[in-house]
């Protein structure tokens, strides 16, 4: 129960930790302009009020592990994107002079910001304690848990933030940007949301798009067709292909960073011909650069968190298959090894790669087998002639498999899955095999002289 | 924006909730964003694309959408044109809100003779109107914007009328059949079927595929030449070959009768796809039946004879009992059956779509336009006006795209202008003939 509880202390932390970058971030804007200092306030309060609110509806109305979550989390995704892309609308814009306006769209940024997220972590907490049966003990621990951010913001902005220089740095527009950048960077919570904006972006996006080119296709009498070579199929099977949906995320997620970015860099520098004397010339030029530097750093900022999302999204859709190599042995005479293409794991079909270790007295080999795209199944040591890490590093020799083709785990270089079974190069070690209908048959003296040819490589040292 | 925001200034509220409504980013934005959220509320799981297309073209808020994206595109293609097109105006105030104006006191001596040829070593052939004047190049440069916007606008229009008039049909024809398609007479006069004479299938994926399918077709309109490839076009209808396959003919052995003998038109292919058919009274299941197996080196694969093809057939009623196998022109192996010559036969589809011509003029126009539209990068409007105030000369200057480069332009202009403007009887030539009078982009 204790780990529970602090599990709920420690989930609410962090996401306390994470409004309390946004807060900080706010607190910063209305520092640094002290003509809307009055907004300030206002901001706090907004942010009050939608994470009371959200709590509050998370609370009653979202049950732990019932249907709504994923339209909630969609709603939270959209918040976050709204406060994203909304940011190069914002460019030029300042915020309203008129009281009861600013409060209104005060109440409306934190309502985006922080309702969705409340609403989520009150559910959470809710779950724990129904788990345990001590609901007000995981209320308590996640109270206590926001506090202890909360405090952590407190002592941020009163004893750091008066000590840095925020002036010129921030504009609406990129207090937006950067606002949105943290919530998409943070991806909701681990424990609420299936996945993060910017995978479902892609994938959405992959799938939306190849359904609309095959439209096109169908739209333009050229539907592709089971047999029949239809015109431009090579074109629109690239269209549709995930690499143009990555490259239209890739453009979607990089547009307001970038256009903002642009724009201020796209400000004409100041007029300096009427300065007679160099020096001010040049100070005049050097201060201008900085203030553009200054109020570059949240586009900036924003562009790498946004980088890192993106490496991270693409990391998770097509993740590295390293699967543990499984015990093989040979038949009673110890002549042939007998694997069965089908088994509890699936078969040979998915094209997934499969790693098998048979011990050759204390020596230990493993070999790798694949279906190769045009049907044959290719075997082959997993290692490579090429290149070999160190001692210390030996968990990095092998493969990988990335989408269908391979990856050396070493030096990440790419290997076809067309290519696997033959050698030379960067391709692991083939060795012949056969296979049936069943099985997959692998002769033990070609595997163990296989072995032992590669051995003899890496002790002439001819690894790199 | 805001200069059409302040266009709108005493415009009655109902007239600029339109004017906003048909132009301007964020209602795009928002009318797209209202159509992703419904679509993910209404339908959430698979077909998004073909959801949110039936959305947009078949629900009242789509079409909405629609409306007002078009007016969106055609408002806005309006008013890059005008903008490009505009004459500017002489007061002091207009040439004051370009980019950048400068100030000159009024020399004694006639100025204006000087500052036309200045103009001219830059490019610009200047328009005079007593002692004020402009001069603006690049007044077409926003048919590359207009032909993209025009090209989206007949897109929306052709996707539009496709999807809510085109009709099709289908049929299948053998050489010198006639068939039914969209209620009038088809007949197919010649069928090239350009297949293989073997087919080797390694692995699982079929890799089987064929090229050069030709029909030679007569409808009302009288004979054309289909091709597996574009459509076709006669009158209003489009033509396609969507399929070919054996024309069978299958006898019965003990029969010599020619009543015995029964032609089907069999969907085998790729290798392996399989068909029922009728056959002398019995649903049989037909499929290619390889000639051999093949190894080469160490790929191994099903050798299909696609000129002579081998049939499995498997009556269905027992189920996965092999009745027969049957190469063509030989006897099956329980001589029951003899296969005959085999032919070919072709899936015709006609179609008459209103829209399609549309949508493939707007295809045209969208790849001319956005291939136009990278001239922008060097073609936009630039404009210069000049007026004489009380005792003085201002002279503003705009640059459409690439402001920051213009107003760079026209600091070094300003050097050049104070010169000539102080004693106007000298044009400093070595200093005007820059980069611009040479037609060269800095």
């Amino acid at each position: 129960m204790t780990e529970s509880l602090l599990a709920a202390f420690l989930v609410a932390l962090r996401e306390s930790l994470e409004l309390s970058l946004l807060l900080l971030l706010i607190d910063s804007y209305f520092k640094a302009r002290s003509a809307e200092r009055y907004g300030a306030r206002a901001a706090g309060y907004g942010a009050l009020a939608a994470l009371v609110a959200g709590g509050a509806a998370g609370y009653a109305f979202l049950d732990p592990d019932g249907g709504q979550r994923g339209l909630w989390a969609f709603w939270g995704s959209t918040s976050s994107g709204l406060l994203f892309f909304s940011s190069p609308f914002l460019l030029g814009k300042r915020l309203p002079a008129r009281k009861a306006r600013l409060g209104i769209l005060l109440f409306g940024t934190g309502f985006l910001l922080f309702f969705f997220e409340a609403g989520a972590l009150a559910s959470v907490l809710k779950g724990t304690g129904l788990a345990l049966t001590n609901n007000g003990g995981a209320m308590l621990s996640g109270l206590a848990g926001l506090l202890a951010g909360l405090a952590i913001l407190g002592l941020f902005s009163r004893f750091v933030l008066p000590r840095l220089d925020t002036s010129g740095v921030w504009s609406l527009s990129s207090l937006v940007l950067s606002l949105g950048a943290i919530r998409l960077a943070s991806s909701g919570m681990d424990e609420f949301y299936e996945h993060d904006v910017v995978i479902g972006l892609q994938l959405g996006l992959t799938r939306w798009l190849s359904e609309a080119v095959h439209h096109v296709q169908a739209l333009l009498l050229i539907a592709p067709h089971p047999y029949l070579e239809m015109p431009a199929s090579g074109l629109m099977s690239f269209l549709g292909g995930d690499r143009i949906a990555m490259a239209l995320t890739l453009a979607v997620i990089f547009f307001p960073p970038v256009w903002i970015l642009g724009r201020l860099v796209a400000a004409p520098d100041p007029e300096v011909g009427h300065i007679r004397v160099g020096a001010e010339k040049r100070m005049t030029m050097a201060l201008f650069r900085q203030d553009i530097f200054r109020q570059g750093i949240p586009m900036m900022a924003a562009f790498f968190l946004m980088v890192v999302q993106v490496h991270a999204a693409n990391l998770s859709l097509n993740p590295l298959f390293d699967p543990k190599p499984v015990h093989v042995s040979a038949d009673e005479d110890e002549r042939v090894i007998r694997i069965p293409l089908a088994d509890a794991a699936g078969d040979f079909s998915d094209r997934r790669i499969r790693k098998y270790v048979y011990f050759y007295g204390d020596r230990k080999i493993v070999f790798l087998a694949i279906q190769r795209p045009d049907g044959l199944v290719a075997t082959a040591l997993d290692e490579c002639e090429i290149c070999r890490p160190a001692s210390w590093n030996v968990k990095a020799i092998g493969y990988a498999q990335r989408g269908e083709n391979l990856v050396c785990k070493y030096c990440v270089t790419p290997i076809s899955a067309h290519s696997v079974g033959d050698p030379g190069g960067c391709n692991p070690i083939p060795f012949e095999s056969d296979a049936d209908e069943q099985y997959l048959y692998i002769a033990v003296d070609k595997l163990i002289e296989t072995w032992n040819e590669a051995q003899k490589i890496e002790k002439a040292g001819t690894h790199f | 924006m805001e200069r059409s925001t302040e266009d709108r200034k005493g415009w009655h509220p109902l007239l600029t909730a339109a004017a906003w409504t048909a132009s301007g980013y964020t209602t795009l934005l928002c009318g797209l964003a209202v159509a992703g959220i419904y679509v993910y509320y209404r339908f959430q799981g698979d077909e998004a694309y073909g959801n949110w297309f039936t959305f947009l073209m078949e629900t009242p808020t789509g079409l909405l959408l629609l409306l007002v994206l078009a007016l969106n595109i055609l408002t806005g293609g309006w008013r890059a044109a005008i903008r490009c097109r505009q004459l500017p105006s002489f007061t002091a105030s207009y040439v004051q809100s370009l980019d950048i104006s400068a100030t000159f006191p009024e020399p004694d001596a006639p100025w204006t003779g000087a500052l036309s040829h200045w103009l001219t070593l830059k490019g610009y052939q200047p328009v005079l109107a007593g002692e004020k004047g402009y001069s603006i190049r690049g007044q077409w440069s926003f048919l590359p914007q207009v032909t993209l916007r025009f090209g989206i606008l007949l897109l929306l229009f052709g996707l539009f009328l496709s999807h809510h008039a085109r009709l099709e049909d289908r049929t299948v024809l053998g050489p010198g059949e006639t068939g039914q398609l969209l209620g009038d007479p088809v007949r197919l006069v010649e069928l090239r079927a350009n297949l293989p004479e073997t087919h080797l299938q390694v692995g699982r994926e079929k890799n089987f595929s064929i090229q050069g399918i030709t029909a030679e077709l007569e409808d009302s309109r009288g004979p054309l030449t289909v091709t597996q490839g574009w459509p076709v076009k006669s009158g209003s209808r489009y033509y396609a070959i969507t399929g070919v396959g054996f024309a069978q003919t299958f006898l019965r052995a003990e029969a010599s009768a020619a009543s015995q003998a029964v032609r089907v038109n069999l969907d085998v292919l790729p290798p392996g796809k399989e068909d029922k058919v009728l056959l002398f009274g019995d649903t049989v299941q037909v499929s290619l039946y390889p000639e051999k197996t093949v190894s080469k080196g160490r790929l191994s694969g099903e050798l299909f004879n696609i000129a002579q093809p081998s049939y499995l057939l498997e009556q269905t009623e027992t189920e996965g009992v092999v009745v027969s196998i049957s190469p063509a022109g030989q006897e099956d192996s329980g001589g029951a059956l003899q296969g005959s010559q085999t032919a070919y036969w072709a899936r015709i589809r006609a179609v008459r779509d209103p829209g399609l011509i549309l949508i493939h003029g707007s295809l045209s126009l969208i790849g001319a336009g956005l291939l136009l539209l990278a001239t922008n990068f060097f073609w936009y409007r630039r404009e210069v006006v000049f007026i004489r105030g009380e005792r003085e000369i201002v002279v503003g200057y705009r640059e459409q795209y690439l402001k920051k480069w213009g107003i760079q332009r026209f600091y070094r202009w300003k050097e050049e202008l104070s010169m000539i403007l102080e004693t106007p009887g000298h044009v400093p030539d070595e200093q005007a003939g820059g980069p611009e009078a040479r037609g060269e982009e800095k």
